[in-house]
């Protein structure tokens, strides 16, 4: 029983006897493995500076007091440089850096030594490692100006808590927690709950005027000072608040049209949060949130600089209703980045001098998509190769923005320009681009930004496989030693670092100034756009540039090299279907002559390693879409190779219900399956029945498995009966009973196909067409030949026995005439077909009470090769039309094909082929070398010689593109041998010697491989990645693994590369 | 339990085997009474004098009362033993509903009518405090011995009113059955299973089909998705009627696997749909996750089943109620170790409220129209209602206690 019987089986009544019953089992809870509770599900962090510090009020000439304090966190970055800050020197003990983690469902703040890397014990009566409490729910925690306060909102309790840092890390005493509530700036008290919040922006020396540092040496206040920026999503508002006070100095408020306006503080909100006390009445409803705030008209802040939207922009908002921003991100620019849950428009706050909101600007995203975090870069001089940093690319930051389509887009920032960049254009477009200012960041909508690639769902960096990114940061990565060659640690430039919900995270190349930034004509295995690009996730192959210097066997290694096909292609094949001494004659993939260092020609594919470097470039043509996979091309193959534990197309064996109806017999799949699996009119379709050997185990209930006696050896199923009427149904049944079960589809709906007969049809059927049933019956007798291995001089053919005749095939796809197998009777047929109109067919259209039973079913091609990858499936253009018909898609890429037919329209000549891709397939000519063992006819007698590697230029070929790569197969036709095996001199009309279930598998390696950083442990949830003063960054792992319930993972983007990272744990 | 369409009323199943009985038991809550109780607490501040209730000496905003001040006393039935899921569906005849209930102890689908007007549930001809007979308690595939008995272990109930089947899932095995429930209240009958979608746990020879749900109940040809605490997959089957009418039979479709989304989230437990059917919102326990799956339909008219994003949750999560208060869609998560209910804004996918409720939380079902969340608390033997009212003080807090907490094995 193989697995996809075992998925789609059914179980009889009788089957339950045979299911293991262990008792009390059901009773069991899953195991809980011991679970670290050092931590749990951190969601935020902040930093904190304390150690000795000498208060000097600001003079750093004066001698000051040395005390133990909290302090601003510059001045633990400045020691850590070994040149303390100005009035700090003489210190016996520097102070040090600390991270305090928000723990939002305990809510407790962690305090972890940042140079020891090691959870602090905040309380240690208390068994265990004990954090701070701070309140229920909360969001965002945030240092204050002074370095003194942290700060965090509650959304259960709708107010500010601020925690100081000094009395958190001095353990004599309990951390001092301030609650204060948030007011607006006319008394109201807030209560909306917050989703995000920040501090202040603290904008790095790019800005002018360069920003003054905090002062070094004032003494701790008593309260916490500064703004912090809070989100208010169900309000649609950004505040201001004062961390002090509580007070909301201003706010940003958004509207339906997704305009966002500066009003000040006197905003008002729904109350979202009780108190906890007990009211006399209940407080049914929230305020109107249509009325707006009392006075609280929008402030003359200038116009709003909302940007050009996209060309195809859509709504607002996705949902129709005002931006709720959820994401909050300070720039480096000085200025707040806003992004709403449900709109694509990120709004850009300008601050005043004293961090007031001073101008709001936008940029909308393409389609519906909303926001759940951003970040913004440094400031990045683009371009720059060989390890030399800077470029011609100009200068600009780059805000990457996590959609809810699970994809990071990324906004070009120039100044308060801004625009979103297509990061999914497609190679193939551009391998000729080296516009330096265009490279960075190809603009939506602009004429010189060419088609995406295929697959794309958005113009964002998308993720591999089915993950979702959750968070990115920036890191500027100088080395000290300049890496000239390229390779997957040398890291030189600007990268961003994703999160992603399986707990990856993937290094993106922002501005890699290691790697060329354009192709170089003159050396075309120099660079391949796809690792040249901006805003891609970074490649973790080596080699990449390597070319074969001899033709001997390249590494196995996939993530050595380039894109190649692995120790292959290979086929499988039935030797009675063709003998092993005749393969040459069925189809293959092209092979093209190497030659080595010896002068020594031999073949190799054209996927190979091997291949000349012109047949690379244009077999893998976009290194993102190729993946480590097998891809199998099988000659009237399934649509979905699907397993019981693999989900790419579907499933490979459905279940549906047959209706007759007079004389049309439908096949109706409640699923609608079959425009999703790609079924194209006149393919086969085969009601596979029941495997007898599993007794009635794929029956329904009261069904049996029945085999009729007179069943044919070549079927080996039976069918679904009901159980007290089978034998009765056995005489009526009989036919449908004992034949292959095989229809066509003649017309194919999203949720039935009408069935035809297939007729039996020759598989030598001469392509262009027979001319007489006499020549069929010769090509019949060549199709038998086949299996033969022996040299065609040697075949005496003798007649078939069948009556073939040359006619046109209704059952097929539109085709010349074909031979088919011609009846009187059944008997005439060969076993497992019957005799219908006088022609013999796989299956004949059984009466409804042969039918009762849901039957399982396969969809295969018709007259085609089907190529299905491993990972990436079965790629077609069917979508459902409007009347439910299956179509094809006017607006799919030309490269979503996963067909060969036979016979394709000649490929269009080109004198940029890397960029044609249509037709597609197409046919064309290939000049072929391969290895062949000629015979010599001596006599009568075919004689062996030596091995030898022959050209055969110029011959047909079909090439197939898809999103992974290009090929060609030869030998899809041919006219056969003449005398010896291998002579490729037969005089027979063209035909092809594939018969359905030929195979050949191309397992593709050196594939695509992303980049991400390797901790020791893998996190399960990593929600936040955030920048640490000492330049780490700290992943935030919200997920319970490895028995901690949340952990947080370290690196050091800056590490040497043999450090990778410098990764540590803490939990 | 399960609230009536009108939500005028809580059906309640209790597990646990009654020593006067022998059984488990259905009890009908009037959730009219249940409202004036808490209108009356919340407006006074004060326990009423005529009731057997008490303020909770712990939490002040929270009201005990003896059960027996809601549930209307002779409306109760006795089933079997260690009920594990219990819904409600809407017949064609406005008076009459009919609930379904897994029983593990029989085990059967047990069926039960209620008549809207009498408040009275019927599971038999007998009167009083009546055991369900074995017309009630659907044990037998197709009611004919021919066939075995339902597979062991029921364990998850879903109900579409309109196209007229139930689908249970099965612990052990990870069989599924189906059936027939005829909405002009013709008695119910198993019309199917279907077993060996989910993979065998390799030691224990287990699969488990745990969760149930259907993406669109009401629409032909509804999909209805299952999970499975052994195994990442989610299957999805659809239940068809033959041409001409019929007992309705399962055809498997398509299936996909939550770690695709999050690695290694292979224990699945509740699953639950929006309003819309455009997302699917299921509970894995390793690691513990909210995932937010992308239903709607695609070009070709197919669930596009994508993962979209998740949740972090707390341990030992296992069924999960959507609701939709004032337009805004929440997601309830009982969370049995911890004794609270996490709610869920999927909207943003994070966590807006964690809600103590009591020990052992179990069943949850909203009742949107009166703003109130109930929550069984299977450790203690009470029904939390906890105010969902917006903008209350008292939103998300447990406003009520049906029954005295008692420790497990107390008597009742």
């Amino acid at each position: 029983m193989n697995r996809e019987d075992r998925a789609a089986a059914r179980v009889r009544a009788a089957a339950w006897a045979a299911v293991l019953v262990l008792g009390g089992a059901a009773c069991s809870e899953d195991s809980v493995p011991l679970t670290i509770r050092n931590l749990d599900r951190p969601t935020a962090v902040a930093f904190g500076c304390y150690g000795e510090y000498r208060v000097n009020g600001g003079d750093t000439s004066a001698e000051g007091t040395v005390t133990r304090s909290a302090q601003p966190v510059g001045s633990c970055a400045q020691h850590a440089t070994g040149t303390p800050p100005e009035g700090q020197e003489g210190l016996t003990d520097s102070p040090r850096l600390y991270g305090f983690l928000l723990q939002d469902s305990r809510g407790t703040v962690a305090v972890v030594d940042s140079e020891t890397q090691s959870v602090l014990d905040s309380d240690p009566l208390t068994p265990g490692k004990n954090a701070i409490p701070i309140g229920t729910l909360p969001v965002g925690l945030v240092g204050d100006h002074s370095g003194c306060f942290l700060v965090s909102a509650s959304a259960a309790s709708c107010d500010l808590a601020s925690m100081d840092v000094s009395s958190a890390l001095d353990l004599r005493a309990a951390a001092g927690i301030a609650r204060v509530n948030i007011t607006s700036s006319d008394g109201v008290l807030m209560r909306a709950k917050p989703r995000a919040l920040v501090g202040r922006p603290e904008p790095d020396n790019k800005v002018s005027p360069a920003p003054e540092p905090e002062p070094i040496g004032l003494e701790c206040p008593a309260r916490p000072r500064g703004l912090v920026y809070v989100a208010y999503p169900q309000c649609h508002l950004i505040a201001a608040v004062d961390a002090d006070s509580g007070q909301i100095q201003a706010g940003v408020q958004f509207a339906e049209d997704g305009s966002a306006t500066v009003t000040d503080g006197a905003v008002s909100c729904p109350d979202e949060c009780g108190d906890g006390s007990i009211s006399p009445t209940l407080a049914l409803g929230g305020p109107d949130l249509d009325a707006g705030p009392p006075d609280a008209g929008p402030v003359d802040a200038g116009p709003v600089d909302a940007g050009p939207p996209p060309p195809d922009a859509g709504p607002p908002t996705i949902d129709d209703m005002a931006p709720r921003p959820v994401a909050l991100h300070q720039g480096k620019d000085g200025r707040l980045y806003v992004g709403a849950e449900n709109s694509p428009i990120v709004t850009v706050i300008g601050l005043d001098e004293a961090g007031g909101f001073a101008d709001v600007s936008s940029v909308q995203l393409d389609g519906a998509v909303g926001v759940t975090s951003l970040a913004l870069s440094g400031e990045v001089i683009n371009g720059g190769a060989n390890g030399a940093p800077g470029g011609d690319g100009g200068t600009s930051r780059f805000l990457y923005a996590v959609g809810t389509d699970r994809t990071v887009r990324v906004v070009k920032v120039d100044g308060t320009e801004m625009e979103e960049c297509d990061t999914q254009v497609d190679p193939r477009l551009i391998h000729a681009e080296t516009d330096a200012q265009l490279l960075p960041c190809f603009p939506i909508g602009d004429p010189r930004t060419p088609a995406r690639r295929p697959g794309a769902i958005s113009p964002g960096i998308q993720m591999p496989g089915d993950q979702a990114p959750l968070d990115v940061a920036f890191a500027a990565i100088v080395p000290e030693a300049a890496p000239e060659e390229p390779a997957p640690l040398a890291l030189s430039g600007t990268f961003a670092f994703v999160t992603t919900s399986q707990g990856n995270v993937y290094v993106v190349n922002v501005d890699d100034d290691v790697y060329p930034d354009a192709e170089q004509p003159d050396d075309p295995a120099a660079v391949s756009m796809t690792l040249a690009l901006p805003h891609q996730i970074r490649d973790r192959g080596t080699g990449r540039s390597e070319v074969a210097t001899s033709c001997g066997t390249p590494s196995t290694d996939p993530s050595l090299l380039g894109p190649r096909v692995d120790t292959g292609p290979s086929r499988t094949f039935a030797t009675e279907r063709i003998a092993q001494e005749k393969l040459h004659l069925m189809p293959w993939v092209h092979q093209v002559s190497c030659v080595g260092t010896d002068d020594q020609k031999s073949a190799t594919s054209e996927l190979s390693f091997t291949a000349p470097v012109a047949d690379r470039e244009l077999a893998f043509p976009d290194w993102r879409s190729v993946l480590n996979e097998t891809w199998s091309l099988v000659f009237e193959g399934v649509l979905s190779r699907d397993g019981f534990i693999q989900d790419v197309d579907g499933p490979s064996i459905r279940s549906g219900g047959i209706g007759v109806d007079g004389f049309t017999l439908t096949l109706n799949d409640p699923s609608e399956a079959f425009c999703q699996l790609g079924v194209e009119p006149l393919d086969e379709v085969q009601l596979l029945g029941c495997d007898p050997t599993l007794g009635d185990g794929q029956c329904g209930l009261g069904e049996t498995c029945y085999v009729h006696p007179e069943t044919p050896s070549v079927i080996t199923t039976g069918v679904c009966l009901p159980a007290d009427r089978a034998d009765s149904l056995a005489t009526p049944c009989r036919d449908f009973l004992t034949t292959r079960r095989q229809f066509s589809a003649s017309e194919v709906f999203a949720d039935h196909v009408v069935l035809v007969p297939r007729r039996r049809v020759l598989r030598t059927s001469p392509l262009d067409g027979c001319t007489s049933d006499e020549q069929c019956e010769t090509m019949a007798q060549v199709d038998e030949a086949l299996g033969d291995p022996t040299h065609p001089v040697a075949i005496r053919p003798a007649p078939t026995g069948y009556d073939w005749v040359c006619t046109q095939d209704p059952s097929r796809p539109p085709a010349p005439d074909r031979c088919l197998m011609a009846c009187e009777t059944t008997d005439d047929c060969e076993e497992g077909n019957a005799c219908l109109a006088g022609f013999c067919n796989e299956g004949v259209p059984p009466g409804p009470e042969c039918v009762q039973a849901v039957q399982r079913y396969q969809v295969r091609a018709s007259d085609a090769f089907v190529a299905v990858g491993t990972i990436s499936g079965y790629l077609h253009n069917r979508v459902r039309g409007a009347d439910g018909q299956c179509v094809a898609d006017p607006d799919a890429s030309p490269l979503q094909v996963g067909r060969i037919p036979l016979r394709a329209p000649p490929c269009v000549e080109s004198d940029d082929p890397i960029r044609d891709v249509s037709p597609n397939p197409c046919s064309h000519l290939v000049d072929q070398t391969e290895a062949v063992t000629p015979f010599e006819d001596q006599d009568g007698q075919c004689v062996a010689q030596d091995d030898a590697v022959v050209d055969r230029p110029q011959i047909p070929a079909l090439q197939l593109q898809n999103p992974s790569m290009r090929f060609n197969l030869v030998d899809v036709a041919t006219t056969g041998d003449l005398v010896c095996n291998g002579d490729r001199a037969g005089d027979l009309p063209l035909f092809s010697a594939a018969y359905p279930g030929y195979e050949i598998d191309v397992p593709i390696i050196g594939g695509f491989i992303p980049l991400f950083v390797q901790f020791a442990a893998t996190p399960t949830f990593p929600l936040r990645i955030a920048p640490a003063p000492d330049g780490r960054l700290w992943v935030l792992d919200q997920g319970d693994g490895g028995g901690a319930a949340g952990r947080v993972f370290t690196l050091v983007p800056n590490a040497p590369a043999s450090d990778f990272f410098g990764t540590v744990i803490i939990q | 339990m399960d609230v009536s369409p009108d939500q005028e009323t809580l059906f309640v199943a209790s597990a646990n085997s009654d020593l006067r009985y022998d059984s488990g038991s259905v009890q009908v809550v009037d959730l009219r009474t249940v409202d004036n109780i808490i209108e009356d607490w919340l407006g006074s501040g004060e326990a009423p004098e005529d009731l057997d209730c008490a303020v909770d000496l712990l939490v002040p905003y929270t009201l005990v009362c003896d059960e027996n001040e809601v549930i209307r006393r002779s409306s109760s039935v006795r089933i079997g033993n260690f009920a594990t899921d219990l819904k409600v569906q809407a017949l064609d005849d406005p008076d009459l509903l009919r609930l379904f209930v897994a029983v593990r102890g029989d085990p059967s689908l047990t069926w039960i009518d209620y008549d809207v007007q009498a408040h009275q549930l019927r599971c038999s001809s007998s009167s009083g405090y009546a055991e369900c007979d074995d017309e009630h308690r659907l044990i037998q595939l197709r009611n004919d011995e021919d066939f075995v008995s339902l597979p062991p272990e029921p364990f998850g109930v879903y109900v579409d009113s309109t196209l007229g089947y139930v689908v249970m899932t099965h612990l052990q095995n990870g069989a599924i059955t189906l059936a027939d429930a005829p909405p002009d209240g013709e008695a119910p009958i198993v019309s199917d299973a279907i077993g060996n979608l989910f993979a065998g746990d390799p030691q224990t020879g287990f699969r488990a089909a745990v969760g149930v749900a259907g993406r669109a109940p009401g629409t032909p040809n509804d999909r209805i998705y299952v999970t499975s605490s052994l195994e990442a997959r989610v299957q999805t089957l659809i239940a068809v009627r033959p041409q001409g009418g019929g007992l309705p039979t399962l055809v498997p479709a398509e299936f996909f696997f939550m770690s695709r989304g999050v690695t290694t989230s292979n224990i699945g437990r509740g699953i639950a749909f929006a309003s819309d059917g455009s997302h699917a919102y299921i509970v894995n326990r390793a690691p513990p996750m909210l995932h937010i799956i992308d239903t709607s339909l695609d070009a070709l008219g197919v669930p596009r089943n994508a993962f979209v994003g998740a949740v972090e949750l707390c341990p030992e999560a296992a069924n999960l109620t959507v609701t939709t208060i004032q337009d805004r869609e929440r997601i309830f998560v009982s969370c049995f170790r911890n004794g609270q209910v996490w709610s869920i804004d999927p909207r943003g996918a994070v966590v807006d409220s964690i809600i103590e409720v009591g020990r052992g939380p179990h069943a949850l079902v909203a009742a949107p129209g009166r703003n109130r969340l109930y929550v069984s608390n299977n450790l203690e033997g009470t029904v939390a209602v906890v105010d969902l009212t917006p903008g209350a003080e008292t939103e998300n807090r447990v406003v009520l206690r049906l029954g005295r907490p008692q420790s497990a094995g107390e008597a009742p």
